[in-house]
Formats: C-alpha cells, sequence, structure tokens
C-alpha cells in the first residue's frame, strides 16, 4: 500500500465525483496576490466542437486563465484561435513566447510547438518531433502541475488516442483537479477514455458542465496551500473522521504521517466543496459512498513498472547471485507488500524470469503482491493496463511478457502464474513468511515512526536467512541495524541479519503466525542451530521460572513467561494487553504503586502478601517489579515477577471477624491511596510526555521540510537528466527513421529491379562493375566475386564487342547508347547504357541494360509477313476486290476485278468508284450503302446489284464492303469485295422452279392419296398424316373443329412409328383452345398460317400445340413448325400442324405453300367426306323409317287380313249377325288405324323436308285442352284412367289452334297408353309471357337412358310400342319448337312421368305462315 | 279331340285378338299374353306346357328374341316349338337367329297360321 507520491497517482476502480454546481455557502474573494487559477484544456480530433462548447459556457468574467493545447497539423497555419475567439466570450490570444498568463484571457497554442508554463509565464519550444505521437496536452499539463501544484486544474476533451492522460495524473497527484469530457458526448472518446481508465479523472462532464463547475470554482475558495496543510490542526474533527475510517473500513491510518492524511483530506473537500472539517466530516458520516472515496483517495496508488530501472540491475548484482546459491529446488519467494495495482510485483517477476533465463537455471519464483486496497488487488489480479506503460518496459519485453488488447497491455500468463495477490494490511495482518526478497519501496515513508518500528521488525521475521529487503530511494532502516545490513546503500538493498530479532508479541494476530512460523522452522538444520539457545531458554523459562511479564513503557504486556494465569486474565471490551486492565482484582492496585517505584527508582522493588480473591480462594502472592533494559529494546520495560505464597504462611488476620472488617477498610483505604498516588504520578508523567512529544514532533516537521526541499530539488534534477534522455531518445528515433528510410529506399529499389527482371549493369567512373542485377547474371555472365572487376575483362554473354568503348563514350558524352545485339541464344536484346547520374548531378559510371526486344522484331517480322500476305491473297483471289479511300475513291483493285470488268488500273484506280464505267458504281443504292459504312464503320453484307456489260451481258452481283478503321493520323479506307452470283442465280431458279414442281406433284399426289379413301374422313386424315411423314414432316397432327367448335385432334403421325402413340396422346388435360393467339387454336379461329421455322421455346410450342408437356415436345423432337388451316367450301374446319424435329431443315416459304395446298385439299376431302356419311346416315334413317312404317302398317294390315279371311272363310256357313258385324267393325278400325298412320308419315316428312307451317291466330290453351278432354274421355275411360283437368283460366296467345290440339291429342294419348288404369292430371297456367300445359300420369315412367332420346323420331316410350310409329312425340315437339316454345319430360321409374310444354304467347321466333 | 294349347304372344290387341279368334274357331285352346315377360310368366305357372309358341318379335317389356334366349336355356321349356311372327322387313333374317321351329311374315293368312298350328298342336300333326 502506498499513499499519494509526486509523480502521479492511478486509482483503478475509475470512481468519479459529480459535484453539484454552486452548492457552496458564498465564500471570500480570492486575493489578489494569489496566482491566477490556471486551467489547460488538451483537445484533439473532434475538439474544435469541444472546446467551442466549453468556452461559449464560461461566463464572460471567469476569472480564470485557459491555456488550449489542441493537436494541430505542423504544417498548417492554425485558424484556431479565431474559431475559439469568434465562439467564447473570453478573449481568445495565440500564445506567445514568454507570454504572462491572464485570468479572462484563453491561450492558444500555436502550431508544431511545444508549450510549457514556467512561473507566470507561458513558454514556447520547437516541437519535439521525434516524439510520435506528439503529446503536447502531457507536456503542457505536467509544467502545470509542477507549478501550480494543487491549484492546478486539467481538462482532457474531444480526441483519439491517450495525450493527456499521463498530464491529468501529474496534476491530479500534484493535488489538482481534473476533468474529462464525458465520453459519449465526444466525438472522439479516445482521450476522455484512457484518462478515464487511468484513473486520473476527478470528474466527468459534458464541456458546457465542466465550464460550469469551473465557473463555479472560480467564485470558490482557493485549495489549502501546502504551508496550510503542513501547520494543519489535528484538530477533533480530523481525528473523527480518522476514527471514522478506521471504524468503518477497518483501516487505522492513526499512525499515518499526519500531513500527508490532511492533504488528501483538503483534496476530496476541495473536490466535494465541503467547508470546513466538520461539515466534511457531517457529509463522510452521511454518505458511505464518500467514505469509500475518501479511503481510495488515501491510498492512491503510485507505481510504475520498472520504476528505478537500476533498481533492477542492482537486484541482479547482488540479491538473486546469493539466493541462487542455496540451491534451485526451493523456489524463490518474494513478497511486495504494498504492491498496490501490481506493476511492482509484475516487474520483479520479469527481472527475475530474465535473470533467471540468462543464467539458466530453472527455479521457480513465487511473488506475491499484497495491499490494502481491495480495488487495487483486483486491478493487479486483471492484469491489464493503458499503452502508456509502454514509457516505462522497453520493447522486448513487451513483446515478451505481455499480450496486446484492444485497451493495451496484459501481462503474459507465464508471468501473471508467477504472481498472487491478496488484501492485507501490513500495520494489522499477519506477515508471509520464508520470502526471500521483500520489494517494500516507497510504503514506509507514509508511516509514522511507530508504525516504522512495528513494520520493520515484521519484515525481519518474514525474511529467510539469507533474505533480502529492498526499499525506496527516500527510505532508510536507520533506527533498525540490529536487524538488517545495508548491502547496497544506493538502491536502499538490505539483507536480514540473522537472529529471532524482536518478538511482536505486540500484535495478537502476528503472534500467532509468529508461533507458527516458530513451529515450521524447525526444518532447515542451520536454522535450528541458530535457534538452539532460545530454544533452551524457552524450555527453563517454562518450567522453572515463576510466572512473569515482560511490560514496556506503557505497561503493555511484551513477554509473558510461566503461568500467569491466576495473576492476569483478558479484560472485557476491547482486547488489551494493558497489565493495569489484565490483573486480576486486587492485584492492580498493588501492582500500579510498585511499578511506579520501579520506573521511578529503577531498581527491582518487591511487595510481599498481596490478598489475591480467587472465586472466593484466597490466596497470597508475592509481587517483584524490576526495570529491565537492553540494546534490543526501545525504550524502557519492566520485568514483573509474580510468586505465590504457600498456603501455611499466610498472614493471621482472617479468623477475626470484625477484625476482618477493619482489616478490609484499612486494606481498601491503602488500596485507594496507592491509586491516588498512580494517578497523580501518570497524570505528571503525561503531561511531560506530551510536550517532549510536541517538541520532537515540531523538529521532525522542520526535518521533513528540508527533506522535502531536497527531495525536490532532486526531482528537478531528475527531470533534467529525463529531458536530456528524452533528447537523446528523440535523436535515437529520428536517425533510426532515416535508417528506416533508406532501408525502404533499398528495399524499393531491391524490388524494382527484381521484378523488372532486366539486366542491369551499373559501373562506376573507371568502367569496374559496381552492382548489377540478378538478371544480368546470365546476360553479361557475371558472378557475385565479379564486383569491382573492369567490365573489359568481362565477357558478356551478348554480342558487343565494343561495350567497354560504348561505355567509356557514355560516361564521357554524358548522352544515351543504344544497341541492338543478339545474345547466345540469338535472341534479339537491345542494349542501353546511360550516364550514371549522383543526386548532385555528377557523372559517376554508367548503367547498362538489357531489354529484350525479341518478341517485338519478331511481331515487326510478323506483321510484314501478314501485309505481304493480305496483299498477295488479294491478288490471288478470283473475287473482285476494290479498295476505296475515304473520298470514295479507288485506291487499288486487284486482277480479278479488272478481268470481270473487263477493266485496268489506268480506268480504275484513282477515279471515285462512282465514276468508274463498266459496272454497276453508278448505284445510288451502293453509294448510300457506302457512305453509310463509312460514317459508322458498320459493314454491309450482299447488296445485289445488276448489270450489264456488252461482252459478257446481263450480270448480277452482290457487293460487300467493310470499314478498314483509320490508322494513326489516316483516314477511313474501305473494302469493298464483288461477287458476280449471275450463274447462281440461274441455277437457283432451275432449282426453285424444280421444287415447286416437286410440291404441285406432291399435293396433286396427296390429293389422289386421299381421294381413294375419301368416304371414310377418319381414314382421309390418316392418309394425310402419313403422305406428310416424312416427306413434309418428322410428326404432325390434324386437328377438326367439332360441331361444338372444340377443337379434337383427329390424326397423328411420326416418322418414328414407336413414337406416333405419343404423338396421339399429345393432350391429356390441355386443349388448344386454351391458348387462343397462337399455333393451332390461332389458326383456326383466324385462317391464317403459322410459320416457326426455329422453336427456340418448347413452351411455346406446347401452348400452340395443346400438348401437356413441353417435355414430350422434347421426345418427339420439335425444332421447326407450321400449322395450316384445313379449308372446306365453308370455312376453316380444322388445322394440320407440321413439325421437323431431327432433321437439319427448317420450314420455309415453300414448304408454308405446300403445306397450306395440302390444308386446302385435305379440307375439301374432309368435308366431301362428312357430306358422305351425312347421306349415307340420311340414306340409313331413311331406310329404318321406311322399314318401322312398313313394320307398323303391316301390323293392322295384318289384323285386316285376318280378319277379312275369317269373314271370308265363314262365308258359306251361317254366320251370326252380331258376329259378323263385330268382325267388319274390326276390321274397319284397322283401316282406320292404317288412314291415321299414314298421316303421320306424312306430317313427319313434311316436319322433315321443312314444310311444316304453322297458321297463328288468337287462340286459348285452356279450351284446346278441354276440347281434347272431351274427345278423348271415353277412350280414357275405356282405358280405366280418371281424367283431372285444370284449365279452367283463359290463357291465350298467338298459335295455331289445330297444331296445338295435336299436340295435346298426342300427349293425353300417349299418357292413356303407357298409363293405362291410374290417374291422369292435366293443367295449364299462364303468367304474363308464357302458358304453361302439364300432363301427368302416374304410370310406370321412363327410364333415364330414354328420356333424352324420346322426343326422336321412331322411340317410343319403353323402347318398342304397343301400337303407332313412334312419332307422336316427334310430331309433338316439332309444333312446339315451331311455335318457339319447349317440351321437356320429368320422370323417375315407378314415379309416373310429367311432360311440360310452354309457349311463348307472344309470336316470338315461331314459323308462322 | 286332344289339341293343344297355343301360347300366343303378341303385343298388338287387335292382331292378337283376331289370331286367337282364328285358332278358337279351329278348337284349338289359346293363352294370350302380351310380351314376353307376361307369356314366360304363364309358362312357369302352368303344370301343363303349350304345344306351341306363337311369338311375336317386337315387344315391349321383353322382346320376342329375349324371350326365345330366355326359353332356350330353360330346359323344361326348350323343347316347346316356337314360330316366330314379325312385320319387320327382313323378319326372316332376324327370325333365323333364334332358330323357330317356323316363321310366318306379317300380313299372315289365315290358313298359314292355321298350318303351323295345326302342324305343332294335333296329335301326330308334328314333324
Amino acid at each position: 500500500m502506498s499513499l499519494l507520491g509526486d509523480d502521479g497517482s492511478a486509482r483503478p476502480d475509475g470512481s468519479v465525483d459529480r459535484p453539484a454546481v454552486g452548492n457552496g455557502a458564498p465564500r471570500p474573494p480570492r486575493q489578489d496576490g494569489d496566482p491566477t487559477p490556471t486551467i489547460a484544456i488538451g483537445a484533439s480530433a473532434g475538439g474544435l466542437e469541444a472546446l467551442k462548447r466549453l468556452l461559449a459556457a464560461l461566463p464572460a468574467q471567469a476569472k480564470l486563465a485557459f491555456v488550449v493545447v489542441q493537436h494541430l497539423s505542423p504544417s498548417h497555419e492554425s485558424l484556431l484561435t479565431s474559431a475559439l475567439a469568434a465562439a467564447s466570450p473570453l478573449e481568445v490570444v495565440e500564445v506567445r513566447d514568454g507570454m504572462s498568463l491572464a485570468a479572462g484571457r484563453v491561450h492558444v497554442i500555436p502550431p508544431n510547438t511545444a508549450l510549457v508554463l514556467e512561473g507566470d509565464r507561458l513558454r514556447l519550444h520547437r516541437r519535439d518531433e521525434a516524439v510520435r505521437p506528439p503529446t503536447p496536452i502531457d507536456t503542457f499539463m505536467r509544467s502545470l502541475a509542477a507549478e501550480r501544484k494543487a491549484s492546478a486544474i486539467g481538462v482532457v476533451l474531444s480526441g483519439t488516442g491517450s495525450d493527456g492522460t499521463q498530464g491529468l495524473k501529474a496534476i491530479r497527484a500534484a493535488g489538482g483537479r481534473t476533468y474529462a469530457q464525458e465520453p459519449s458526448t465526444a466525438v472522439h472518446d479516445g482521450m476522455p477514455r484512457s484518462a478515464i481508465a487511468a484513473d486520473a479523472v476527478d470528474v466527468i462532464l459534458p464541456p458546457e458542465a465542466i465550464a460550469a463547475d469551473l465557473a463555479a470554482l472560480a467564485q470558490g475558495e482557493p485549495p489549502p496551500s501546502e504551508g496550510e496543510i503542513a501547520h494543519g490542526e489535528e484538530n477533533g474533527a480530523f481525528r473523527q473522521i480518522l476514527h471514522l475510517l478506521k471504524v468503518r473500513t477497518g483501516v487505522d491510518v492513526s499512525r499515518y504521517k499526519p500531513t500527508t492524511l490532511r492533504r488528501r483530506i483538503a483534496r476530496r473537500m476541495a473536490l466535494v466543496r465541503a467547508v470546513g472539517d466538520d461539515e466534511y466530516l457531517r457529509r463522510l458520516r452521511q454518505d458511505p459512498a464518500q467514505l469509500q472515496a475518501l479511503h481510495d483517495d488515501l491510498f492512491i496508488h503510485v507505481t510504475s513498472f520498472f520504476r528505478d530501472p537500476d533498481v533492477f540491475a542492482a537486484l541482479g548484482e547482488h540479491v538473486f547471485p546469493a539466493l541462487l546459491e542455496r540451491g534451485t529446488d526451493v523456489p524463490i519467494r518474494l513478497w511486495v507488500p504494498g504492491c498496490s495495482t501490481g506493476e511492482e510485483s509484475y516487474s520483479l517477476a520479469i527481472a527475475t524470469l530474465e535473470l533467471l533465463e540468462a543464467r539458466g537455471v530453472g527455479v521457480p519464483i513465487q511473488i506475491f503482491g499484497s495491499d490494502i486496497s481491495e480495488r487495487a488487488i483486483r486491478y493487479a489480479r486483471a492484469a491489464e493496463y493503458p499503452s502508456d506503460i509502454a514509457e516505462h518496459v522497453s520493447e522486448d519485453r513487451l513483446k515478451r511478457f505481455f499480450e496486446q488488447t484492444a485497451k493495451g497491455y496484459r501481462i503474459a500468463r507465464s508471468v501473471r502464474d508467477t504472481c498472487v495477490f491478496v488484501r492485507h494490511d501490513l500495520t494489522a495482518d499477519p506477515p508471509f513468511s520464508h520470502v526471500d526478497l521483500l520489494s517494500c519501496r516507497n510504503v514506509l515513508i507514509y508511516f509514522g515512526a511507530a508504525l516504522q518500528t512495528h513494520v520493520v521488525p515484521t519484515f525481519h521475521y518474514a525474511l529467510n536467512e539469507p533474505g533480502f529487503l529492498l526499499l525506496g530511494r527516500t527510505e532508510t532502516l536507520s533506527g533498525f541495524r540490529e536487524l538488517f545490513t545495508v548491502i547496497d546503500p544506493e538502491h536502499k538493498i538490505y539483507a536480514r541479519r540473522p537472529g529471532a530479532g524482536l518478538v511482536r508479541a505486540v500484535q495478537p494476530r502476528a503472534a500467532e503466525t509468529f508461533e507458527r512460523g516458530l513451529a515450521q522452522a524447525a526444518g532447515p538444520a542451520a536454522r535450528a542451530a541458530q535457534d538452539l539457545p532460545g530454544a533452551l531458554d524457552l524450555l527453563l523459562l517454562s518450567r522453572y521460572v515463576p510466572a512473569a511479564v515482560l511490560v514496556n513503557d506503557a505497561l503493555e504486556i511484551v513477554q509473558v513467561r510461566g503461568k500467569t494465569g491466576p495473576y492476569l486474565e483478558p479484560a472485557p471490551g476491547t482486547a488489551s494487553l494493558s497489565l493495569m486492565k489484565m490483573a486480576r482484582d486486587g492485584l492492580a492496585a498493588d501492582l500500579i504503586p510498585l511499578v511506579e517505584r520501579a520506573r521511578a527508582e529503577n531498581v527491582p522493588v518487591r511487595k510481599e502478601g498481596v490478598r489475591l480473591d480467587q472465586g472466593g480462594k484466597v490466596s497470597g502472592v508475592d509481587l517483584e517489579v524490576a526495570p529491565v533494559s537492553g540494546s534490543s529494546l526501545s525504550g524502557r520495560h519492566f520485568v514483573v515477577v509474580f510468586r505465590e505464597r504457600p498456603p501455611s504462611s499466610q498472614p493471621a488476620r482472617a479468623p477475626s471477624e470484625g477484625g476482618a472488617d477493619e482489616g478490609s477498610v484499612a486494606s481498601l483505604r491503602e488500596e485507594l491511596a496507592a491509586t491516588k498516588a498512580y494517578v497523580g504520578s501518570v497524570i505528571e508523567r503525561h503531561a511531560a510526555t506530551n510536550q517532549a512529544l510536541g517538541e520532537s514532533n515540531q523538529e521532525l516537521q522542520a526535518a521533513n521540510e528540508e527533506l522535502q526541499s531536497a527531495n525536490e530539488e532532486l526531482e528537478t534534477a531528475q527531470e533534467e537528466l529525463q529531458s536530456t534522455n528524452e533528447e537523446l531518445t528523440t535523436v535515437n528515433d529520428e536517425l533510426q527513421a532515416r535508417y528506416q528510410e533508406v532501408n525502404e529506399l533499398g528495399n524499393d529499389l531491391q524490388n524494382l529491379v527484381t521484378s523488372a527482371d532486366i539486366p542491369i549493369v551499373i559501373v562506376d567512373r573507371e568502367r569496374k562493375v559496381r552492382r548489377f542485377t540478378p538478371g544480368a547474371r546470365t546476360a553479361f555472365n557475371l558472378i557475385p566475386g565479379d564486383v569491382g572487376r573492369a567490365i573489359a575483362e568481362i565477357r558478356p554473354n551478348v554480342d558487343a564487342p565494343e561495350l567497354d568503348r560504348w561505355i567509356a563514350e557514355v560516361i564521357e558524352s554524358t548522352t544515351v547508347k543504344e544497341a541492338e545485339v543478339r545474345d547466345g541464344s540469338g535472341r534479339w536484346q537491345r542494349l542501353q547504357i546511360r550516364p550514371y547520374q549522383t543526386a548532385d548531378r555528377r557523372i559517376d559510371g554508367a548503367v547498362v541494360s538489357l531489354v529484350d526486344i525479341d518478341a517485338l522484331r519478331a511481331a515487326l517480322m510478323e506483321t510484314r509477313r501478314a501485309r505481304d500476305f493480305a496483299a498477295a491473297t488479294l491478288e490471288t483471289v478470283p473475287v473482285p476486290v476494290v479498295v476505296l479511300d475515304g473520298a470514295l475513291r479507288v485506291t487499288s483493285a486487284n486482277a480479278a476485278f479488272y478481268q470481270v470488268f473487263r477493266s485496268s488500273p489506268a480506268a480504275t484506280t484513282g477515279r471515285a468508284l462512282r465514276e468508274v464505267e463498266r459496272g454497276p458504281w453508278a448505284s445510288a443504292d451502293l453509294a448510300r450503302r457506302l457512305d453509310q459504312a463509312m460514317d459508322t464503320g458498320a459493314p454491309f453484307q450482299d447488296v445485289e446489284l445488276e448489270y450489264d456489260l456488252a461482252e459478257v451481258g446481263h450480270r448480277t452481283v452482290l457487293l460487300s464492303g467493310r470499314a478498314i478503321p483509320e490508322a494513326s493520323g489516316g483516314s477511313r479506307s474501305l473494302v469493298l469485295a464483288i461477287q458476280d452470283v449471275t450463274d447462281r442465280r440461274r441455277i437457283e431458279e432451275e432449282r426453285a422452279r424444280a421444287r415447286s414442281e416437286a410440291a404441285q406433284r406432291f399435293l396433286n399426289e396427296a390429293g389422289a392419296a386421299m381421294l381413294p379413301e375419301s368416304l371414310d374422313y377418319h381414314a382421309t386424315l390418316a392418309a394425310l398424316a402419313r403422305l406428310v411423314v416424312p416427306r413434309l414432316a418428322d410428326w404432325c397432327i390434324v386437328d377438326l373443329v367439332e360441331p361444338d367448335g372444340a377443337i379434337r385432334q383427329a390424326a397423328a403421325a411420326h416418322v418414328d412409328p414407336a413414337k406416333e402413340r405419343r404423338a396421339r396422346a399429345l393432350r391429356r388435360r390441355f386443349r388448344p383452345e386454351a391458348q387462343p393467339e397462337r399455333g393451332v387454336a390461332w389458326v383456326i379461329r383466324t385462317g391464317k398460317p403459322v410459320i416457326f421455322p426455329e422453336v427456340n421455346d418448347l413452351g411455346w410450342l406446347a401452348g400452340a400445340l395443346g400438348a401437356e408437356h413441353p417435355e414430350l415436345l422434347r421426345e418427339l423432337g420439335a425444332r421447326s413448325y407450321v400449322s395450316v388451316a384445313l379449308r372446306g367450301r365453308t370455312g376453316v374446319i380444322g388445322a394440320i400442324s407440321l413439325v421437323r424435329g431431327s432433321s437439319d431443315t427448317r420450314y420455309g416459304a415453300e414448304d408454308l405453300a405446300v403445306a397450306e395446298g395440302l390444308g386446302q385439299r385435305a379440307g375439301l376431302a374432309i368435308e366431301n367426306a362428312r357430306l358422305y356419311v351425312s347421306a349415307r346416315e340420311a340414306v340409313v334413317a331413311r331406310d329404318d323409317f321406311l322399314a318401322i312404317a312398313a313394320h307398323e302398317l303391316r301390323t293392322p294390315l295384318s289384323t285386316l287380313n285376318l280378319q277379312l279371311q275369317t269373314l271370308a272363310a265363314a262365308r258359306g256357313a251361317e254366320l251370326a249377325e252380331a258376329v259378323a258385324a263385330g268382325k267388319l267393325e274390326r276390321a274397319i278400325k284397322q283401316t282406320r288405324r292404317l288412314a291415321s298412320l299414314i298421316d303421320s308419315l306424312l306430317e313427319v316428312s313434311r316436319i322433315t323436308a321443312g314444310t311444316l307451317t304453322l297458321h297463328g291466330e288468337e287462340s286459348d290453351l285452356s279450351e284446346i285442352v278441354r276440347d281434347v278432354v272431351q274427345r278423348l274421355g271415353p277412350a280414357a275411360e275405356a282405358a280405366g284412367c280418371a281424367l283431372t283437368v285444370r284449365a279452367e283460366e283463359p290463357v291465350k296467345g298467338l298459335w295455331d289452334p289445330l297444331r296445338l290440339d295435336q299436340v295435346v291429342t298426342n300427349l293425353l294419348q300417349n299418357a292413356i297408353r303407357y298409363a293405362p288404369g291410374v290417374p291422369i292430371e292435366l293443367s295449364v297456367e299462364g303468367d304474363a309471357r308464357h302458358a304453361r300445359l302439364s300432363v301427368r300420369d302416374h304410370g310406370p315412367g321412363i327410364p333415364r337412358e330414354w328420356r333424352a332420346r324420346i322426343f326422336d323420331r321412331f322411340e317410343k316410350r319403353g323402347g318398342q310400342s304397343q301400337e303407332g310409329l313412334g312419332l307422336g312425340l316427334y310430331i309433338a315437339r316439332q309444333i312446339v319448337e315451331a311455335h318457339g316454345g319447349a317440351i321437356r319430360i320429368e320422370s323417375e321409374p315407378g314415379e309416373g312421368t310429367r311432360f311440360v310444354i310452354e309457349l311463348p304467347r307472344e309470336r316470338g321466333g315461331g314459323r308462322f305462315a | 279331340v286332344n289339341r293343344r294349347t297355343v301360347l300366343l304372344v303378341e303385343d298388338d290387341p287387335d292382331l292378337r285378338e283376331v289370331i286367337a279368334e282364328i285358332l278358337s274357331e279351329d278348337l284349338f285352346p289359346v293363352v294370350q299374353a302380351a310380351q314376353g315377360a307376361e307369356a314366360l310368366e304363364i309358362l312357369r305357372t302352368s303344370t301343363e306346357l303349350p304345344g306351341m309358341i306363337l311369338l311375336d318379335l317386337m315387344m315391349p317389356v321383353m322382346s320376342g328374341g329375349q324371350f326365345r334366349a330366355v326359353q332356350r336355356e330353360d330346359p323344361r321349356l326348350a323343347a316347346i316349338p316356337v314360330v316366330v311372327m314379325s312385320a319387320v322387313t327382313d323378319g326372316p333374317v332376324k327370325a333365323a337367329a333364334l332358330q323357330p321351329a317356323a316363321f310366318l311374315p306379317k300380313p299372315a293368312d289365315r290358313d298359314e297360321v292355321l298350318a303351323v298350328v295345326r302342324r305343332y298342336c294335333l296329335p301326330g300333326g308334328a314333324v
């Protein structure tokens, strides 16, 4: 544990106070003599905004001096001053060297300078450019802290990096106040965060709040000066603060140096704006956090890595050799009490590890770090440190023993594993033991003398033999020469003296540890030997010596011998070793005067027969007190010996009762007197002691001040040294940077040369090889040893015998020399010799390089060849070619041109093309094409022209032209090739004619093929499909339009019989109608053909053909497609679709023509076939009709015949009149039947012939029904059918009454005939537009399958009639429909039948005459 | 006089009546049926089978053809001679398919009817 030092502070918990602004009572105004309160504001990236915010928020009358240190570009003029002046109510100036600080003014650092405060003046220095990154903020804040101590104020605003962190630390360490911008409000929070993380910040606020806080501060009380602190009274409140601390945190600081405590408390008070100790005390009592903050502040931890690096060297020199002598199997144990945040521990660990490694010994090490602050211990355990530790830790060590983290560095695990950290109060807790080295630097300085006296023996105890103690620079062990000897006075290294040292009975907890330590100490033999006399003494003392205690001057028991239990006992309350408190009842009164006497007379004194009452048992004891003094004892000590008196020698005053009372009173009086005397002497002695203490305290204070000033001087010296060191470091860094640059340059050159792979040889003025590239080795036959040899001695691998002379010329003339040479393998190289020019333009040799130009030369040759080839080709080809220039003048023409056009160069070259005779050159089309090609560069192809030439006649040519892009500087030219296609055209025409004839033949053939089968149109279609495949298609399908408009596949054929079935089954779910705009459906709808020479999208084709899957088409093969309509006389009756799949031929116009011809013929064939079919059907129907008519006629004819024959047979016999009459009647009936049948047949015949006409007149359907019922009533009655008629209301309309009568008669007759014996109901009803007649019977009903056809000709109920032609319903339907009405049937088997006719009441659509 | 019964199956009531009259005058017992199903019913319910069946072809409910098919399948009835009479134009062809004992075209003569009946319903008349 350590307290605040003057070199900085670190508080690991990052706790921050946020005091309310302006809460203080009115303060006395600042005195004029005080230095102006100065606030250093550091900012970097993003700082301008924060600065403006802060300065703008300040009151104009603020009596504060601000110094703004901003990272500025070194090379640009700063606009910061003007920018801030605009924002701030205060005066803003740029700092000039030597300028005084002024209150109410903002001083801005100029660019490229380092600013420091010296006294009251600002000094500018050249910025140390070697320091990277520059830390002007740290620099200024450090100077501010040094100058202003506790009145220094530092503010860190937005910025990247960590500049300012160290500066704030310095200010805080000096007792000043530090601010950081709230990171969340900063544009760049790197600097504030760094400072906060380093625990260098008191207050974290946004810029405006910082301004407000500063303003409040300016009006407040100044912090106490050093003098005030040093001479501050230790008033009651101060002691109570310490007491509060002890009670609440368990830390007793009462024996710490009060000055330090006072300073820390004053700082805290300033921070929380507490006026006076009392107020602060009150706050501490109310707010535990305040108390904790004070606690943390008291134990601010000041430490760094490798503090005083030479100390570590000294340790390696003096300490470790001795430790290693003990052998390497015992671990080396180090203890760092007051280890703070662990830097010292880790430094020691690293130093030790390095040392052990250097010596090559593998001794395990254990390092214990202990500190009173739990926070510090946690920080130490975390082992993570900010990046600025690099200031103290060498790069090597950082690499080896640290790990880089996001925030800084972390101690490597190997080092961490050696260190253990525990919370431990050096002044109160038992020490570690068996420690080899104890490093306790800058801890004791904070302890008062008494505490030091206590702690140093603890160190002695903790250490092994040999064991070493390391103290801080300013600490000494002058008072403990018997315990430690000095080994290195400069570095404060001490060795433990052998011996038991002082027994630390003062500390009960420590005593236990000590006893344990003794028991363990039995191990090493050397140690046992040393302790042998002591052990003997202990034995003797415990067995033979009477109970005795050694007490110090304050009568505290230091040592105990023998059994003191009967005389001493622990007193209730706080544990105490005070003899007075521990003495049993009755003894104290006797002991105190005895001790006083012994102290006063300095001789052993004795009192015998002291009465001791132990739980009723009264015994006597002899007391003896002897003063003891020895070199090892500090202060006076006394031995108090208790001797028990034998019971026999008990005085004989017990028996008498009255005597006993009197004796008691006397004895008590005696005791009282003794006590009075003792108290008096104690008071007297205390007064004396106090006086002595006061004096010595003053002396010590004076000494302390002297030491402090000496220390400051030393620090100044150290700073000087440090700055010198920094300068040196800077120079070194600069040199290093230069070296780095040179190195980089070298690397660049090396890489440049290597990557260029160009052989380069550099020779000096004497033409000796100075340097060459790897490529030059083979090219110049160089080996590394050739450096320094004259180039003339080298036999280069290129054919350059004059090389040496050339180089000489180049050096002489400083001109460049180039030559093309061949190397050993015959490749062409360009040798280039250039003068070697130094930076100061001196010629210092030459640079010889070789560039491989073989490929270049080869390319050149290649180009020439290509040109010649092109020219030769042009001349050789039989195609006339003419080259035109930009103005379309003929540049050249080839031999074929002159030959074809019977022309000559003289008549051609140089002329404008259109003026060239003999040829189609005057064509306007050609001129247009040529212009276009010349303008756009787009070629044209096969422009057909015709011309007549006297010698050769009419010719047709195709012209193709292509512009040649202009060469550099030249204009565009154009090549025109002429192809005579006269002969080809003739052949093509002939071929076309042949094809057309073939197509015609094919069509004729097709017509013929379809003819024989034309009576069956399905056969016709099959024949058509067969005919088409494979001659016109790989596969085809034929579709026909059904009467209802549906498109149905009627035939299909495929060149591969195996696939034909699939072609037939092309459609399962889909129909061409689904795609009315493409393919079959479109063809059928529009009658126009569809042709797709190249089908790319099978999906499209699938839709066009109504096929289910494109996949199916792939199987069938589909590349080219044409579909044409099948045309009949009346229009499109279908379509034939042709598809080529596998072959390479595509459908063209000719194929389309053939297909259309085919469609025409096939359509007619199909129509013919259909007509034939319907004609034949008509014939069949007529035959059927005749057969049925014959049958129907024959039945009554049979009856008539048989009847008449019966009559005839009975001619000779007597025949009863009645019998004969009956037979005749029946015969006549048959003739009636015959006549009726013939009427019906005629009717049907009329209907079929379409000659049925209606004679419409106003008629009443009800009346008609009633008439029919009346007429057929008897027949119904005869058949047992009860008629029910509902036809009362007249239902009138414009109908043919005779025809309707016929209909009703038919229906009623039908019902009577098929449902005899059951009732029949007739009803008539009508609404505004329709009249309705219903005839219902209750007969067997009509099965569904018959119902559909029941109104057809020759169909009868039940399939076969009992009577009649089955024409009745047919005729009824024809009549109803002729009226524009409808007839329907409702029937279920077993449920009867109902016929319903519906007639429009107006004449609409009827076939009236 | 030992004349056997004739089963007359004819749907036209006038014709059926006149044939029955002719046969009755010649003293043949006649049982009438209006169609095949009715005839089968009569055959299956009567203990004495008719000497022959005079069968029309075109009848409702059960045609002559259907009747003949059932009758030929029935071992009890199969042996009864069936004479088909029909007014159908191609009657002989259609009748031949039924393998009748004889065929009578319509319009028939009284003597033809009687001759056929006598052949099968007079003792010794059977061929």
